[in-house]
């Protein structure tokens, strides 16, 4: 065996040029297949970590259709309250609205909402503080802006105590809060002018928002307990609303993550599907090489046979040699896949994505190819093998 | 030793049947040194393809040490000519990329016998032709004579029963083609059987018995 690889590699190396083109085919299979997977799978690890990012521990949820009973701030409280599993529960509701700030005008997205919020939604604050549960009490005309509001509207962010005006009312912003680069939501919303102000003002503003609770976001005391949490909601939503479950729905975190992973994987196969023909036509040059070569060599296996060599003999040989030439342009392959994952990674080091080799993948291409080569190997070896040793002690080619 | 009885053997050529052997009837006996002589086209080829197990009969039964062969298939023939009968061709048949040792080490490797045995017996085959000095040497860095010594090397390293030589002297000199029979008298000489096919009367004169061989008919002459 050990001396079957030896002469193998000895009869690669005999033509050296001829073993490099052949082996082209595979390296550019094994690159493609390596380095799309890689790349797909690098992307959906950030993706999935920046999603993951929004809140691990968080659940949305949306009312559809109250049947008369709609939730208050007030039940929300009780509920936050009452369960353990629970951390907070924050409603909002949303809407749009035209801010002015001296000779300034800008549409902004306003947010109706509860202090816990703050806390849900991974907020943070650059000055000033977030709404209070006073605010929310009192109906007080504060608002918290974000800083694209602060310096598109104002011009600055160090705009604490300013007065803005927000579809002709009065507010006074009393913090800021930073847009933060880490955050799915933010990626999306960048660019847009934000304000938040207490739940209660919200129906003041804008026609369509009512006192009543239509959403709200709902984080678990512990990450551990995000199933209990959706249990015990999915209780008590449908004790409210006449045990239909068509009335509100649940989203979590989770749920996005799962159709992000679903989209992704089908991305990596298809991909993958295209690099492997690639290596399957790289496999037709392996066989083609072969062929050519068990014609140039007959006379050798004419004096192979003479000598004693059996059929399994020779196809063992063939095969080996076909095998290894596809497994060094598979080595050569892996190779330069992991420089040319190193150069990505250099060259979007500012993406804060990092691309590296998936040894699954790797795996996958090592067994692609040693498949290949003994699929491919097994015709021209099987040729030689069947040769009968007077026609090929005679051959003269 | 050898046993051949009426073989026959009919090649098509085109629209033409040529009769290569026709009934040749022979025997050959243990440590004898037969020569087999006829001119180009008597079917001189033929019968040391069929003796040399690279090639079957189409009629007649032929027995080496007593096995009758003609209905072995092709891996057991294989083993046949691996262990039983050692070739020497007109042309060397080495393999260009091993090197004498390498080639000398072939059948061995072929039979199965482990690396430390393989190596000495390669060294004792080498010492036998009296090639010690060039073994590392590729074959077309080898005179003629040199590398038809690799090739008896090769023939006589599996201890076989049977020396088969195919105008082992047709591609040399004179002078290096006596030193290559004097290697065969020698290897006579301490038991071995062989047999030796050529179309040069005086390089059959030297085997003890010499069998002449004429449009396929085998018949015993005196040179």
């Amino acid at each position: 065996m050990i001396t079957a690889f030896r002469m193998a590699l000895r009869s690669i190396g005999s033509n050296k040029l001829r073993a490099a083109l052949t082996m082209l085919g595979i390296i550019i299979g094994v690159m493609a297949l390596v380095v799309l997977v890689s790349l797909v799978n690098s992307a959906t690890t950030s993706v999935t970590d920046a999603v993951s990012s929004l809140g691990a521990n968080l659940m949305t949820v949306t009312i559809e259709d109250d049947k008369g009973y709609p939730l208050t701030l007030e039940l929300l409280d009780e509920w936050e309250e009452e369960e353990r599993f629970i951390g907070s529960i924050a409603p909002y509701a949303s809407a749009s609205a035209t801010a002015k700030y001296e000779g300034n005008n800008d549409s902004l997205t306003l947010y109706g909402t509860t202090p816990d919020y703050y806390e849900i939604e991974g907020l943070n604050l650059s000055m000033g503080r977030f709404l209070k549960q006073t605010d929310v009490d009192n109906h007080s005309r504060i608002c918290v802006i974000n800083e694209t509001a602060a310096e598109e509207l104002i011009g600055f962010t160090d705009c604490v105590g300013k007065e803005i005006s927000i579809d002709g009312m009065k507010f006074m912003v009393v913090g800021v809060l930073e847009d933060s680069d880490s955050s799915l939501t933010a990626s999306f919303s960048s660019g847009t002018l934000v304000a938040y102000i207490p739940y209660t003002m919200l129906p003041r503003l804008s026609d369509t928002a009512t006192t009543t609770v239509t959403t709200f976001s709902v984080s678990a005391a512990e990450e551990s307990n995000m199933e209990q949490v959706e249990t015990l909601l999915t209780f008590r939503l449908l004790e409210r609303f006449e045990e239909d479950e068509d009335a509100y729905t649940i989203s979590t975190v989770d749920a996005l993550e799962d159709t992000m992973g679903s989209i992704t994987s089908i991305l990596s196969i298809l991909l993958g599907g295209i690099a492997a023909i690639s290596l399957v036509v790289g496999g037709i040059g392996i066989m083609n090489i072969m062929l050519v070569t068990v014609t140039e060599r007959t006379r050798e296996i004419g004096i192979r046979k003479a000598i004693g060599a059996s059929r399994g003999t020779i196809l063992r040989q063939f095969l080996i040699e076909a095998i290894v030439l596809c497994m060094m342009g598979c080595a050569i392959g892996i190779f330069l896949s992991w420089t040319i994952l190193r150069v990505v990674s250099v060259i979007t080091s500012s993406l804060e994505m990092s691309f590296r080799l998936q040894s699954d993948v790797v795996w996958i291409a090592v067994a692609f190819c040693f498949l290949i080569g003994l699929i491919f190997g097994l015709y021209p070896a099987n040729k030689a093998a069947k040769m009968k040793p007077i026609d090929a002690l005679h051959y003269n080619g | 030793m050898i046993d051949l009885q009426d073989i026959s053997k009919v090649y098509q050529i085109g629209e033409e049947r040529v009769r290569a052997l026709d009934h040749a009837t022979m025997h050959i006996y243990p440590h004898e040194f037969v020569s087999i002589i006829g001119p180009s086209g008597s079917g001189k080829s033929t019968l040391m393809n069929i003796i040399g197990c690279l090639d079957t009969a189409d009629a007649g039964t032929y027995c080496l040490d007593g096995i009758p062969i003609e209905h072995y298939s092709e891996n057991e023939l294989a083993r046949v000519r691996n262990q039983k009968i050692g070739f020497v061709f007109q042309n060397f048949n080495l393999i260009p990329k091993l090197t004498a040792e390498e080639n000398v080490e072939l059948p061995l490797i072929y039979q199965g016998v482990k690396r430390a045995e393989r190596q000495r017996r390669v060294k004792e085959a080498i010492e036998r032709v009296g090639l010690s000095r060039r073994v590392k040497h590729l074959p077309n860095e080898l005179s003629g004579g040199q590398q038809q010594r690799v090739a008896i090397a090769r023939a006589i390293v599996t201890r076989p029963s049977l020396l088969l030589a195919d105008e082992p002297t047709g591609n040399l000199d004179s002078k290096t083609s006596r030193e290559i029979m004097d290697i065969f008298r020698e290897l006579h000489s301490q038991g071995n059987t062989i047999v030796l096919i050529t179309h040069d009367s005086d390089v059959a004169k030297q085997a003890a018995r010499s069998l002449h061989i004429l449009d396929g008919k085998v018949s015993e002459v005196q040179l």
